[in-house]
């Protein structure tokens, strides 16, 4: 099932990548109005959430974790010089709705549970988050923060040389491989 | 008439003006090349080269706030990241217009090496067929040369160059010149022998590639680190920086200007020639003259086109070499299928950075017998297999530890599965200048005005389809197919404008890419294309490039241009 999900929704972002919808010659003269950013900074209480949730989402193991790869400062730094001002404030909302979730559930923000109500909290939104993608319904902010959390995890020093261990070369000596050139993931 | 400062002016240093400059100088002509944008050193200017993923500050997603003002049309390309942005235009200085209901996507890149810097490096000749298509089913002129014609060339080009790949003995995918193919994954050859069981008209092989596998000269071969565009200080890959333009300047003859934007070609009315050409100067924006015997545009094929149209005159009205009125018509890109999936077995793998920077060919299989379809013409076949990265996690439920350890190897095996259509020439796809937009130089911009036909409409509703049917058949159950909406312009194989052709009176080119209206004027780039084929068209560029500057210097000894 995990892996026939994986295949959908992988062939579902490299159709999302590849379809284009409808391009008018003006945006090539005008720029878009869309980019702005910057509107509001994350305030310590929303940065302390983001940490927090990286944190356990890919804690320390016998490798270090979000947290000690950088992640949460990653995220912020995407929410700060890469995302778009509609973007921001969609993610300022969803930490809102996240943090109210926990107080609502556990009388306490996220950041002062114990880590078995933080794992317990991650995996109801995790499920949340694959049933509504499963339901054909728009991806939840916590799907969001994950895609972003992997992102810094696995791209930072830490993920690639000590969690992936990657080698270079494609695989080329290797009797499984080597890999085939793909289209690069973008978020 | 002034007196000339070169006996050749090449305009653009792409793949088609890099072969251009190489041939003229090694065949004796000094020879001026010259290149809208910014130099680039090979080797030394690949800043991002090497540099691991962790050093970007976006992590190869791109600076998409800044591309949403910069870069909106090239950032529509996946290979736009932070570590090649720098080899793509920036949009707001490089403006065209396109009707609102026919997008097109231009994607170019303005520096010395021109697009060879990041080009697909896939490198493929057209067949037999494809150059008598125009005469077999009435689309088109008919090419005024035939694969024949074009061979020797083709052989010349791929020695030079180095072209890995696979001898096929397939008529619809001529063999070349090559070195050792790039090896399939066990996953590959699984698929291969399954289509050759099921399909015997279709055969499974590596991409016949550009990069190398072989030493040519002090160029090593590809490390597969699949990070081409960047750059290669290797030489792994050919563009124009690692092979023709250190040969052209090693014949002393070769002079490179950069940042020099041409304007218009120079027609004398009275010799009936081209003189030289108009030229702004991109830092300064002062515009001068350069002369020369003869001129090879080599833009690419929309901006050689548009220097054309650029190029009225009193003799030319409508631009020059364009008493056939075909000049900026008949364009074509290609058009891409929907995309398969299929899930697949295959070994466990270690985490590689880096591919086999080429997927897998099927060559054309469709109408190249007497079995007609609802279409004419056909198309080829992309596949190529894969174990998952940690990006399936996206996907994937799971929190903590858990996740981690699940995403710590790698993941299961996929393949995909598309199909590259050939687009037929249409008088009514034309490029023209826009009456009112300017680029950023105050040069009028092009206006674009293309879409897919029904043939290609048809031909893709059984190109997807058959994709489908393939997973079926070799026993992939696990499989999808996803659908597309190509737009114009994505292959990044624009083509045609300045057809060449047998009659004056309905192309701009003859069989020797030369204008037929202005003998020491040729257009050697994909502006030449009396059709498009389905293959990948760059080495088609570097032949013809090859074959017409060695005729103009024979033109040229023998006085007759």
């Amino acid at each position: 099932m995990e892996r026939r999900h994986f295949l959908t929704c992988t062939a579902a972002a490299l159709a999302a990548l590849a379809g284009r919808d409808a391009w008018v010659a003006e945006l090539l003269a005008r720029p878009p109005a869309a980019a702005g950013g910057n509107v509001e900074p994350l305030t310590g209480p929303q940065t302390d959430l983001l940490a927090a949730i990286c944190g356990a989402l890919l804690p320390a193991t016998d490798t270090p974790g979000a947290t000690a790869a950088g992640v949460p400062a990653f995220i912020a730094r995407l929410y700060a010089d890469w995302m778009l001002a509609d973007e921001q404030r969609s993610f300022r909302d969803g930490l809102a709705d996240l943090d109210a979730g926990a107080r609502m559930q556990h009388g306490a923000g996220f950041p002062a549970l114990e880590p078995s109500s933080q794992l317990q909290l991650l995996e109801e939104w995790d499920a949340a988050s694959v049933a509504a993608r499963n339901g054909g319904q728009a991806p939840t902010f916590f799907a969001r923060v994950k895609t972003l959390a992997l992102l810094g995890y696995y791209t930072s020093e830490v993920g690639q040389e000590r969690e992936l261990h990657v080698r270079y070369g494609g695989g080329a000596g290797d009797p499984g491989g080597p890999n085939c050139t793909t289209i690069p993931m973008r978020i | 008439m002034p007196k000339s400062e070169y006996d050749a002016i090449v305009v653009g240093s792409g793949i088609s003006g890099g072969w251009a400059a190489k041939e003229l100088t090694g065949r004796g002509l000094a020879t001026l090349l010259l290149e809208r944008g910014r130099p680039v050193r090979h080797g030394v200017d690949y800043v991002t080269e090497g540099k691991p993923v962790y050093d970007f500050p976006f992590r190869l997603q791109g600076d998409r706030r800044r591309y949403a003002t910069e870069r909106p049309v090239q950032s529509r390309s996946p290979f736009v990241t932070e570590a090649t942005e720098h080899f793509f235009v920036d949009d707001r200085r490089n403006p065209y217009g396109t009707p609102g209901d026919r997008p097109f996507t231009w994607i170019r890149g303005h520096q010395l090496g021109g697009r060879s810097l990041t080009w697909g490096r896939q490198s493929y000749r057209m067949s037999a067929r494809n150059f008598e298509d125009n005469a077999r089913d009435g689309h088109g002129a008919d090419w005024p040369i035939r694969y024949a014609d074009l061979a020797p060339w083709y052989d010349h080009v791929e020695r030079f160059i180095g072209v890995s790949g696979e001898t096929l003995g397939n008529p619809m995918a001529p063999d070349g010149v090559f070195q050792k193919p790039m090896p399939m994954n066990p996953p590959e050859r699984d698929f291969a022998a399954r289509v050759a069981g099921a399909f015997p008209d279709r055969v499974v092989t590596v991409a016949r590639a550009a990069n190398i596998t072989e030493p040519v000269g002090d160029r090593a071969p590809c490390q597969m680190r699949n990070a081409c565009a960047r750059g290669c200080s290797w030489g792994g890959y050919f563009s124009t920086l690692s092979s023709t333009l250190p040969a052209a300047q090693a014949t002393g003859r070769l002079t490179v200007r950069t940042h020099t934007i041409v304007h218009s070609v120079i027609y004398e009315g009275k010799r009936r020639r081209a003189s030289g050409v108009r030229i702004i100067d991109a830092m300064t924006g002062k515009a001068s003259e350069l002369h020369a015997r003869v001129v090879f545009l080599c833009a690419s094929a929309f901006e050689s086109v548009r220097i054309l149209l650029n190029s009225s005159s009193p003799e030319f009205p409508d631009g020059l070499a364009n008493s056939s009125g075909t000049l900026g018509r008949y364009v074509m890109d290609h058009c891409a299928s929907d995309l398969g999936f299929a899930e697949i077995d295959g070994p466990p793998l270690p985490n590689y950075s880096g591919a086999r920077p080429v997927p897998l060919l099927i060559p054309r299989f469709r109408n190249v017998d007497d079995a007609q379809r609802t279409y004419v013409r056909g198309y080829q076949m992309h596949a190529g297999a894969s174990p998952a990265g940690w990006e399936r996690g996206v996907y994937a439920h799971g929190v903590g530890a858990a996740l981690k350890t699940a995403l710590r190897d790698s993941g299961p095996w996929s393949l995909f599965l598309i199909a590259q259509l050939e687009m037929l020439p249409r008088a009514d796809n034309r490029v023209t200048l826009d009456p009112v937009l300017r680029d950023a130089w105050g040069m009028p911009a092009l206006r674009i005005d293309v879409a897919y036909g029904d043939n290609e409409a048809a031909m893709r509703r059984e190109a997807s389809a058959t994709v489908g049917e393939m997973f079926d058949a070799v026993g992939y159950r696990n499989a999808r197919v996803i659908p597309l909406q190509p737009v114009p312009g994505e292959a990044v194989h624009e083509m045609g404008g300045a057809r060449m052709g047998r009659d004056r009176r309905t192309s701009v080119l003859n069989a020797w890419n030369q204008a037929h209206d202005v003998p020491n004027l040729f257009v050697t780039d994909g502006a030449a294309m009396a059709s498009s084929s389905s293959a990948n068209p760059s080495l088609t560029y570097m032949a013809l490039s090859a074959r017409a500057a060695s005729h103009a210097v024979e033109l040229l000894k023998r006085r007759e241009i």
